[in-house]
C-alpha cells in the first residue's frame, strides 16, 4: 500500500500548481471556438465603447495618441477586472456546474491552488489579447501603443493578477449560493468601471464620490498600469502605492483563503457541494 | 375542420408551454429583471460620465454638435435600452437550444409531439414581454420627468415596431442555436454577433461619424432602424407614421432572417439526429 | 486509536428543501432527515454493504463519511480519524467512487483526467504515469484513454470514476454504486476487481440497491430505509430474520392492483412485494412469502392468476432473499419504497 499524505512541501505545492496550470490550459485550447470568438469580438467591443466616447470630444482629440491609449489601456484593465469577476469570480461556480467540485474538495489540495490555473489560462487569453488589441488601434486609427516603463508594467499586471485571484476568489465564494450570479457580476461590474479609474483618472470623479474609488483595490493596480504605460500621474505616491498594492494582494489573498474554507464548510453542512 | 381545430390548440398548448417554462425561470431568478432595468442607466451614466471627465463642461456641446440633441441621457438610454434588449435575445435564443442538450432534455423534448418550430420559435412570446418591460422599465421613467407626451397611436406603433424590429434578432439567435446542435459551442458564435451588433448599430452613437463603407454595413442591421426609428419618435418627436419605409424594411428584415433561420434549422437538425448530437453535450 | 475501519455513532444528517408551487406563491421549506442516527461500524479488511432503495440515505452516509458533508449530529471515525476535526486525514485515508455522469473534465481526456487528479492527490509524475497504466488496464479503458471523456458512454465514465478511487490506492474505499450503468459483462469485472482489492487487504464500503450484488459481494450488509438502519449482519444472518418459508417468484404481464389486494388477504399469504418493470403492459415480478408450503399453496395462486387475467411467464420457488428481509422489516419491497421516495 502506497502512502501520499498531505504534509506540505514545497514538492508538493508545485505538483497541485503544475496541475491546476495544466489542466486550465488544456481545456482552454481545447475550446479553440472561444479563442476565435474572443479574438474576433474584442475589436468590436472596443469600438462599442470608444465611438459613443468619442461624441463628448473635441475634433483635435479624435486623431490624438493619447486618447486612443487611454482606451486602450482602459479596455486592458477592464479585461483584468473581468478576469476577476467572471473567470476567477465564476471558478467555483463552473466546477459546481460541471460536476468536479466534489471530487475536487475529495483531495487535500490547496484550495486556492485549485483555481491558481485559471488564473494562467486568463493571463494567456489576457496576453494575446493585449497584442491582438494593439495591432487593431493601428490599423484602425494609427496609432501605436507604446510602454513607457517596463519593468514597473509587468510589476502592475503581476499586481492586477494577484488582486484578481484575491477578489475574483472571495467574490466566487459569496455567490456560490447564488444560482444565477451573472446579473451581480454585471452591475458590480460597472461599479468598477465607474469608480476604479478605467477610463478616466479617479481624479476626475466629483469630490464627494472619490473616496469609494480609494477603497477599491483595482483602483491603485490600474493606476499603477496607466502610469507605468503612458506616464499619468499616480494618485497616491508612486512608492505608497506600490506598498498598498503589496499589502492589499497579500490581503485578498488571505481573505480568498478563509473564504473559500468557510464556503466549503458551509456547503457541506447544507449539502450543497454537489448541487447544479 | 375538426383537425385545423385540434392543430391549433396543440400549438397553443405548447405556446403555453414555453412561456410558462421561461416566465418561471424569470420570477424564480428576479436579479436579472433587475439587471435588465439598470443596465441602460448604467451604461448611460458609464458614457457621460466618461465623456464629462474627458471633455469637462464642453461635453454635452461636443455632444450635441455630433448628435444633434443636448439631451444625453435620453439618447443615451435609447439606445442602450435596445442594446440591451437585442444581447437578450440573441443570448437566450441562441444558447436555447445548447442549453437544453447541456441539461439532458433536448432528446425529451424531441420525443414529444410538439411541433419543433413552434417548440423553438415559442420563446419570442416571453423574451418579446421580456424585452417591452425593460424597454418600458427604463425609458418611461425618463419620458415622464421629462414630461414628454406620448400619443396612443405612436405608443401601440412604438411596440409593433420593435417587435418588428427584433424578429430578425429571433432569426440570427435560431440559426446560431441550430447550429450549436452540431457545433457545441454557442457562446463562441453568440459573442462575435453581439459585438458586431453593438459596435455598428448606432446604439450610443449616430451612425454618420463611422466612415462610409461601414456606414452601409450599419444600415443593413435591423437593429440601427429600430434605434433610429425610436429615437426619432421620442427624442426629436418624429410621428411614427410618417416613417413607414424605415418600418416595411424591417418588417422585410424580419421575414428574411426568418426564413433563413428555419432553413438552416431544419437542415442542422437533421444532421443532428443522423450524427446522434441530440443527446451528446 | 480506534480499531475499526470505519465507525459512526448516531450519524446525522438533516436537508432543508423549498417545494414551489405556481409562479409568484414564496416555497415552503421542507426538512428531510436522510441519514437518521446510523450506528455502525467496519472491520478492517472487510466488504460492508449499505443496502437499500433510492432515498434510503446510502449516498449521504458515504458522502458524510469521505467528508464531503459535514453532520448535523453524531460523529464518525473513518480509519481512526474523526471526519470533521481530521477532514484532512480522513481523505488521504480513502479514496471514493460517486455514482455520476459528470465528475470529469469534459475536455479532457481519460489519462489526462487521471493526471490531473493523480498529482492533486501528491502522486509524483513518474509514479503517476505508472499508477494510470496500471489503472486503465484495470478498468478496462486502454484502448479509450486518449479520447475526451465527452466521447464515453456513460459505462465508460463509471470506469475512469473507479480509476480515480484507485488512484492513491487508500486503505479504505467507499464505492457508491460501482455497477450502475455498467453492462453485464464489465459489472461482473468490476466485481472480481473488489473481490481482489478485499484481497489485497482493502477495506471496502459499497452502496448498492442490486440485493443479488450485495449477497454475493458483502461480508456484511447494513440494510437502510428512510435514513435509518433497518437491520445489520452477514446475508446469512439477514436471511434468517425471515421465518422459515417459501417465496414463490412470479413473472407476469398484466399484473393488477386488484389481484395483489386479493393476495394479500389470502390465508396462506404473508406478503406480497410488486417490482413493475413496464407500466404500459404493466410486466414485472411478484415475490409472494407463503405461510404454507407452497405445493399446496401453488394451485391457489395459479387459479387467481388466471382469474385476474394475469399472464404467468416464469414462476419459481425460491428460498426467502435480502428482499424479504427487507419486506419483512419494513412490510414494503425496493420497487414500493422507490416509488413512494419518487411521489415525494
Amino acid at each position: 500500500m502506497v502512502n501520499y499524505p498531505s504534509t506540505k512541501s514545497i514538492n508538493r505545492f508545485l505538483l497541485e500548481v503544475y496541475a491546476s496550470v495544466y489542466k486550465s490550459v488544456k481545456v482552454y485550447f481545447r475550446y479553440p471556438a472561444w479563442i476565435i470568438g474572443d479574438l474576433l469580438a474584442t475589436p468590436l467591443w472596443m469600438l462599442m465603447f470608444i465611438y459613443p466616447i468619442l461624441l463628448f470630444l473635441p475634433s483635435e482629440q479624435w486623431r490624438s495618441r493619447e486618447t486612443y491609449e487611454f482606451f486602450y489601456w482602459g479596455m486592458v484593465s477592464w479585461s483584468v477586472i473581468s478576469v476577476a469577476l467572471w473567470s476567477i469570480g465564476n471558478a467555483i461556480r463552473s466546477e459546481q456546474q460541471v460536476g468536479t467540485l466534489e471530487q475536487l474538495f475529495l483531495t487535500n489540495a490547496d484550495r486556492i491552488i485549485l483555481f491558481i490555473g485559471r488564473l494562467a489560462s486568463s493571463s494567456i487569453g489576457l496576453a494575446i489579447n493585449l497584442v491582438y488589441m494593439s495591432l487593431i488601434v493601428y490599423l484602425l486609427f494609427g496609432v501605436s501603443i507604446r510602454v513607457i516603463n517596463i519593468p514597473l508594467f509587468i510589476i502592475s499586471i503581476l499586481f492586477c493578477l494577484l488582486l484578481s485571484l484575491g477578489f475574483g476568489i472571495v467574490y466566487g465564494a459569496l455567490v456560490l449560493q447564488v444560482k444565477s450570479p451573472g446579473a451581480i457580476s454585471n452591475i458590480l461590474q460597472f461599479f468598477f468601471l465607474a469608480f476604479c479609474g478605467v477610463f478616466y483618472p479617479v481624479t476626475k470623479l466629483p469630490e464627494i464620490v472619490r473616496p469609494i474609488s480609494y477603497f477599491i483595490p483595482f483602483t491603485y493596480a490600474i493606476d499603477l498600469l496607466r502610469h507605468s504605460t503612458i506616464g499619468t500621474e499616480t494618485v497616491v505616491p508612486l512608492e505608497v502605492e506600490l506598498m498598498l498594492l503589496s499589502l492589499l494582494s497579500a490581503l485578498f489573498i488571505g481573505l480568498g483563503y478563509y473564504s473559500i474554507r468557510r464556503v466549503e464548510a458551509i456547503s457541506k453542512v447544507k449539502g450543497k457541494l454537489g448541487f447544479y | 375542420m375538426r383537425r385545423i381545430k385540434s392543430l391549433v390548440l396543440n400549438n397553443l398548448l405548447v405556446i403555453k408551454a414555453v412561456f410558462m417554462r421561461e416566465i418561471l425561470y424569470w420570477v424564480r431568478y428576479p436579479l436579472w429583471f433587475l439587471t435588465l432595468i439598470s443596465f441602460p442607466y448604467l451604461i448611460s451614466g458609464l458614457f457621460y460620465s466618461i465623456g464629462y471627465a474627458l471633455s469637462g463642461e464642453n461635453a454635452i456641446k461636443y455632444f450635441n454638435q455630433r448628435a444633434g440633441t443636448p439631451n444625453v441621457f435620453l439618447y443615451q438610454l435609447i439606445g442602450s435600452a435596445i442594446f440591451m434588449i437585442s444581447i437578450l435575445i440573441i443570448e437566450d435564443v441562441g444558447q436555447s437550444i445548447r442549453a437544453e442538450q447541456f441539461r439532458g432534455t433536448l432528446e425529451y423534448n424531441y420525443l414529444t409531439a410538439a411541433n419543433k418550430i413552434v417548440l423553438w420559435g415559442s420563446v419570442v412570446i416571453p423574451h418579446g414581454l421580456i424585452s417591452l418591460t425593460t424597454l418600458a422599465g427604463s425609458i418611461i421613467p425618463m419620458l415622464f420627468m421629462e414630461i414628454k407626451p406620448v400619443d396612443p397611436l405612436d405608443l401601440v406603433l412604438g411596440v409593433l415596431v420593435l417587435f418588428i424590429g427584433l424578429m430578425p434578432l429571433f432569426g440570427i439567435g435560431f440559426v446560431v442555436a441550430a447550429l450549436t446542435m452540431r457545433f457545441k459551442e454557442p457562446w463562441a458564435v453568440t459573442n462575435i454577433i453581439k459585438a458586431f451588433i453593438s459596435a455598428f448599430s448606432g446604439f450610443n452613437y449616430p451612425i454618420t461619424i463611422l466612415p462610409l463603407w461601414l456606414q452601409y454595413v450599419s444600415n443593413a442591421l435591423p437593429t440601427t432602424v429600430v434605434t433610429d426609428i425610436i429615437r426619432e419618435a421620442l427624442l426629436f418627436n418624429k410621428r411614427l407614421y410618417t416613417m413607414s419605409y424605415q418600418i416595411e424594411l424591417l418588417a422585410l428584415m424580419g421575414l428574411v432572417y426568418f426564413a433563413v433561420a428555419i432553413t438552416v434549422y431544419k437542415r442542422w437538425e437533421e444532421e443532428a439526429r443522423r450524427r446522434g448530437e441530440l443527446s451528446k453535450y | 486509536m480506534r480499531s475499526y475501519a470505519i465507525e459512526t455513532k448516531d450519524l446525522t444528517k438533516i436537508f432543508v428543501t423549498k417545494e414551489r408551487k405556481g409562479i409568484f406563491k414564496r416555497g415552503t421549506k421542507k426538512r428531510i432527515v436522510a441519514v437518521d442516527h446510523v450506528n455502525f461500524k467496519v472491520c478492517s479488511g472487510e466488504i460492508f454493504g449499505l443496502l437499500g432503495p433510492n432515498g434510503a440515505g446510502k449516498t449521504t452516509t458515504i458522502k458524510l463519511l469521505a467528508t464531503l458533508l459535514i453532520p448535523d449530529d453524531g460523529e464518525a471515525w473513518v480509519n481512526g480519524y474523526h471526519i470533521v476535526q481530521e477532514a484532512d486525514k480522513v481523505r488521504e485515508s480513502i479514496g471514493v467512487s460517486l455514482y455520476s455522469d459528470r465528475g470529469l473534465y469534459w475536455k479532457l481526456t481519460g489519462r489526462e483526467n487521471l493526471r490531473y487528479f493523480a498529482y492533486l492527490y501528491h502522486l509524483p509524475p513518474k509514479v503517476a504515469e505508472k499508477r494510470i497504466e496500471e489503472l486503465l488496464e484495470i478498468v478496462d479503458l486502454k484502448g479509450d484513454a486518449d479520447k475526451l471523456v465527452e466521447e464515453y458512454s456513460t459505462g465508460m465514465k463509471a470506469k475512469l470514476n473507479l480509476a480515480r478511487a484507485l488512484l492513491n490506492d487508500a486503505p479504505i474505499l467507499m464505492l457508491d454504486e460501482p455497477t450502475l450503468g455498467l453492462d453485464p459483462h464489465s459489472a461482473r469485472k468490476v466485481r472480481e476487481l473488489i473481490m481482489k482489492l478485499r484481497g489485497e487487504g482493502k477495506t471496502i464500503l459499497l452502496t448498492t440497491h442490486n440485493m443479488e450484488e450485495a449477497d454475493h459481494l458483502c461480508d456484511r450488509i447494513a440494510i437502510i430505509n428512510k435514513g435509518k438502519i433497518v437491520a445489520l449482519g452477514t446475508p446469512e444472518e439477514l436471511k434468517r430474520m425471515v421465518k422459515r418459508q417459501d417465496i414463490v417468484v412470479i413473472e407476469a404481464i398484466n399484473i393488477d392492483k386488484a389481484l395483489i389486494e386479493v393476495l394479500k388477504g389470502e390465508d396462506y399469504v404473508s406478503y406480497v412485494s410488486e417490482n413493475i418493470k413496464d407500466p404500459l403492459s404493466m410486466s414485472g415480478t411478484l415475490r409472494i412469502g407463503l405461510n404454507e408450503n407452497s405445493r399446496e399453496a401453488l394451485p391457489n395462486l395459479l387459479a387467481l392468476m388466471t382469474k385476474h387475467k394475469v399472464k404467468v411467464q416464469h414462476i419459481k420457488v425460491t428460498g426467502p432473499s435480502l428482499e424479504d428481509v427487507f419486506i419483512t422489516l419494513t412490510k414494503r419491497g425496493f420497487y414500493e419504497e422507490d416509488q413512494e421516495s419518487r411521489a415525494k
